[in-house]
């Protein structure tokens, strides 16, 4: 007995203990939820099906279209250079004077041997219109398909202001302009001043001296040549080669051409911007409303330019001062395209920039009197995310509800990318209003088959191909064909629109002019502005269409022409375009007519 | 018989004294060795909650004081470190390693050659491997890439553990990936690229996926936030990943979320700079010009020469019309 006790109690000492450690070791009870204390309800208006589209808007009709032609690089040369990054861009015109909107796509170029003289260009296309969304090239009986430069840019303005549109083209040897001679493009010769042979990138036109002459802003990007072409490795590793980053190049000044009437002049020293900048893209348009035409530059890995125009040839460059050079924690991003426009309802020129990956695209809010507003977060741009290398972009009212929606085309600029994809898909934003906000809904995958295939997008231009009032897109990508999209929104949305087609006096350039709609209901004003350049190295449309939803009436029109003047009309039918010419009471309907570039 | 009785008295104290012991210092004992073995794979979390429950363990406790000390340094909260540390009653070799190893992690690696070469003689092997990761960790971020890598070159000779090779253990090579991460964090899309192998080697290494985290909301927000809200319920003390999770929500929009959750870390600390400034910046995204100059202010007051705060100023103070302030602010922040 006394033994069995003896034997028993160290044996209930130690199962007791054993049973106490155990419990002592027992896992943690659950930490306490530290976000309870916190409300984690997502706007899920975004995932509203209100906010989505009912059925795709855009459709790619490239194949009927006898479109085939794709931008060429060289990079089949296996250079690596940061030439072949840049990509091409569209131009749109109506060259015949048909009234049917053309295009002209830039060709790019190649490499022969590594040396500055073998590298060579491809030449461009011109397409005519023939309606329905068939077109025709154009290019050699128009006397375009020369192929001296290895071009990337393309805008089309009307310098000689004889009422049919010429082309300017960009590229890495400078600037080719070509007047056109009624239908036929004649190389300007070298008299016209623009001689200049350092690569150009963008470019955009206004009347920027108030003397009624089409002056010029030509981006310029960086100082590099075989020369200048180091040996750059792959991302993150320390061998093979791939395209160089910005940084290892000097940028080049950009420039200021004042033309004269017969010749161009460079004025880029009279300007003095903060910082130097490799410049992409340029919009040319009225941000302060001063009535006079301003510069906004989007720069490559330095911070953009805002040039406020002063008056009698001072421009003030402002970007950091006005919050539009850099983003919301202070640094420059890596920009390529740009557009202005009213995404608010405001009546004021608000602006937007395609960005780098890694950095989200900027879209900076007009409040007027303190300059510009970050305003990318609070527009649900975040959401995006940073794995787009954006070029051409637009402020695009693909649904004519009286937003200003976004669209914009992505592709990775170097052949190994480490964070993003090396082709990336292209983006719609609607604009919707959540929780009185503005902001732009992700739709791209329901926008249509197109948005679904990724690319390397570069220059993108807005155009309304067939006169419906409903805007569509030409795309320009870099190894791969152009794209022409038509919009098919007028299929599923009854919405309305007016169609406004500008022409200054004696043709005079009207970059810089603003125009506002009021609608019936004498509640809402659409404002547009009139603009030179934009995207990435192409220009679009220049006839403004103003979605109306489901307003059938406008109660007027004022057009602040640029350098001041205020002009008004009276009410005009809805749906159709209509011409209204500086000095003239009477709006005339526009279809038909030619197409004035200004 | 009371002999007896008293003897019988006596073997049941003695294994009452036993089992309580054991009821008392078994336990610790082994939550120290699992949360060494958490540190080690930088689990913070569990490494945290164990060494709490090792705290007041007469066997172990001063060694897990220490290793809450390294805990702390792990997540980058330097004052609770130095606090802990301070609070340390005991001195000696293991205190002042303790001591070391902070003053490196938080970037003082001055000292780094002397303690290298004394190590030789009065470290052992782990101890010298602790040493070597808090230099490396320190080099990091003192932003001294050649001392990293010197440190890293004999940490690798040590574990016997190669980039980019398949051995050894997990832990440690996931340690070794989030390094390589660390000293790539300039170029960000190489850095998450490196930080993703890390948290694929080691799910549980926090610090490497809080890293990831940070990268990625400047690429993808909706996973930054995914990855951080799992690490807020795992740490719920620690305010970093508030902070981040707060300026998450602040890039998709979610501004009262963000709101939220930085009300709650300025309730523990009015003072905190960088969640005075995230504030700010919120309210400037909500266009509350007022709102935004009050919080800066305050973190100006506190850091006034962080020029991240000075630029946010004169982006406030710019929108509210006050240009020749902001230009002020500008100058001031311009290095």
């Amino acid at each position: 007995m006394r033994m069995r006790q003896q034997v028993l109690i160290p044996v209930a000492v130690i199962v007791v203990s054993g049973l106490a450690v155990l419990w002592q070791l027992r896992p943690d009870a659950q930490s306490p939820a530290i976000l309870s204390e916190v409300s984690l309800r997502q706007p899920e208006d975004q995932n509203d099906t209100s906010t989505q589209l009912s059925q795709a808007v855009f459709s790619d009709v490239t194949s009927a279209s006898g479109v085939d032609f794709r931008y060429r690089n060289g990079e089949q040369a296996e250079y690596f250079t940061i030439l072949e990054s840049l990509g091409g861009g569209i131009a749109v015109l109506d060259y015949d004077g048909d009234g049917l909107l053309d295009f002209f796509a830039t060709g790019g170029g190649g490499f022969g041997e590594r040396t500055d003289a073998e590298i060579s260009g491809c030449a461009g296309r011109l397409y005519r219109n023939q309606g329905d969304f068939r077109f025709q090239d154009v290019t050699a009986d128009c006397g375009l398909d020369t192929a001296d430069m290895y071009s990337h840019g393309a805008l089309c303005l009307d310098a000689d202001a004889d009422g049919w549109p010429d082309l300017l083209l960009t590229g890495y040897t400078g600037v080719q302009l070509y007047w056109n001679r009624q239908g036929h493009f004649e190389r300007a010769s070298e008299d016209s001043g623009l001689t200049d042979s350092r690569w150009s990138t963008s470019a955009a036109a206004a009347d920027l001296w108030g003397q009624g002459k089409t002056d010029l802003f030509v981006c310029r990007y960086v100082d590099w040549s075989f020369l200048k072409d180091p040996v750059c490795p792959e991302r993150g590793k320390s061998e093979g080669r791939d395209v160089c980053a910005p940084q290892n190049f000097l940028a080049v000044p950009s420039s200021l051409y004042r033309f004269d009437g017969s010749s161009f002049l460079d004025h880029w020293e009279t300007i003095q911007p903060v910082s130097e900048g490799k410049a992409l893209g340029v919009v040319i348009a009225d941000f302060n409303d001063d009535g006079r035409p301003d510069i906004y530059v989007a720069n490559d890995a330095s911070a953009n330019w805002l040039f406020l125009n002063e008056g009698q040839g001072g421009f003030r460059e402002c970007a950091l001062e006005q919050g539009v050079a850099v983003d919301d924690n202070g640094d420059y991003n890596g920009s390529m395209g740009v557009d202005v426009g009213d995404f608010d309802d405001s009546g004021k020129a608000s602006i937007w920039v395609t960005n780098f990956e890694s950095e989200l695209p900027a879209l900076y809010r007009n409040t007027g009197s303190g300059g510009f507003a970050w305003q990318t977060q609070a527009s649900g741009l975040g959401r995006l995310g940073g794995r787009n290398v954006g070029f051409g972009t637009a402020f695009v009212d693909f649904d004519n509800d009286g937003r200003q929606d976004l669209v914009f085309v992505n592709g990775h600029v170097v052949r190994y990318p480490r964070g993003a994809e090396f082709l990336q898909r292209p983006v719609l934003l609607r604009n919707v209003e959540i929780r009185g906000r503005q902001n732009f809904v992700n739709v791209s995958s329901a926008a249509g088959e197109w948005f679904l295939q990724p690319s390397r997008g570069r220059g993108l231009a807005k155009a309304d191909l067939n006169n419906d009032g409903w805007p569509d897109l030409i795309v320009s990508h870099t190894e791969a064909p152009v794209t022409i999209l038509r919009n098919l929104a007028t299929d599923s949305v009854r919405n309305h629109w007016l169609g406004l087609q500008l022409e200054g006096q004696n043709n005079r350039p009207l970059a810089g002019a603003t125009v506002r709609v009021q609608l019936q209901d004498g509640e809402r004003q659409l404002t547009q502005f009139v603009k030179s350049g934009g995207s990435y190295l192409s220009s679009s449309d220049p006839r403004l269409v103003f979605g109306l939803g489901e307003a059938d009436q406008v109660v007027g029109i004022t057009v602040r022409w640029p350098w001041g003047e205020l002009q008004h009309w009276d009410a005009l039918d809805v749906d159709q375009y209509w011409l209204l010419s500086e000095g003239n009471a009477e709006a005339v309907p526009a279809a038909g007519t030619a197409i004035r570039q200004f | 018989m009371l002999r007896q009785n008293n003897k019988r008295l006596l073997y049941l104290l003695i294994w009452v004294a036993i089992g309580g012991l054991c009821i008392r210092e078994v336990p610790p004992l082994i939550h120290l060795q699992s949360a060494k073995t958490a540190l080690a794979r930088r689990e913070l979390s569990r490494a945290d909650a164990l060494l709490r429950r090792c705290q007041n363990s007469w066997l172990c406790g001063h060694e897990s004081h220490l290793l809450s000390v390294r805990s702390a340094a792990l997540a980058g909260e330097w004052q609770k470190a130095e606090a802990l540390l301070r609070k340390t009653t005991q001195t000696g070799k293991r205190t002042q390693l303790e001591d070391a190893l902070l003053m490196f992690r938080s970037g003082d690696t001055s000292r780094a050659e002397t303690w290298l070469i004394a190590s030789e003689d009065l470290l052992g092997d782990t101890q010298v491997v602790d040493l070597l990761e808090a230099l490396i960790d320190g080099a990091v971020r003192d932003r001294d890439p050649e001392l990293a890598q010197s440190c890293l070159g004999l940490w690798t000779q040590m574990t016997g553990i190669e980039p980019d090779s398949g051995d050894g253990n997990a832990a440690a090579r996931s340690k070794l990936a989030a390094w390589q991460g660390d000293l790539t964090w300039s170029m960000a899309d190489v850095a998450i690229e490196f930080f993703r192998r890390a948290v694929e080697l080691e799910p549980r290494n926090e610090s490497a996926e809080l890293k990831l985290a940070i990268l990625l909301i400047e690429y993808d927000c909706a996973e930054a936030r995914r990855r951080l809200r799992v690490l807020a319920q795992k740490s719920p003390d620690l305010g970093v990943i508030r902070l981040q999770l707060a300026g998450c929500e602040r890039e998709l929009g979610n501004f009262e979320v963000a709101s939220q959750l930085l009300d709650v870390l300025l309730k523990q600390n009015p003072a905190d700079v960088p969640v005075l400034l995230e504030r700010g910046q919120l309210s400037l995204d909500e266009s509350k010009l007022d709102e935004a100059e009050e919080w800066l202010r305050k973190a100006e007051k506190q850091e006034p020469g962080n020029r991240a705060v000075l630029r946010s100023l004169a982006r406030c103070l710019q929108l509210a019309g006050r240009v020749e302030e902001a230009a002020g602010y500008r100058r001031k922040a311009t290095p």
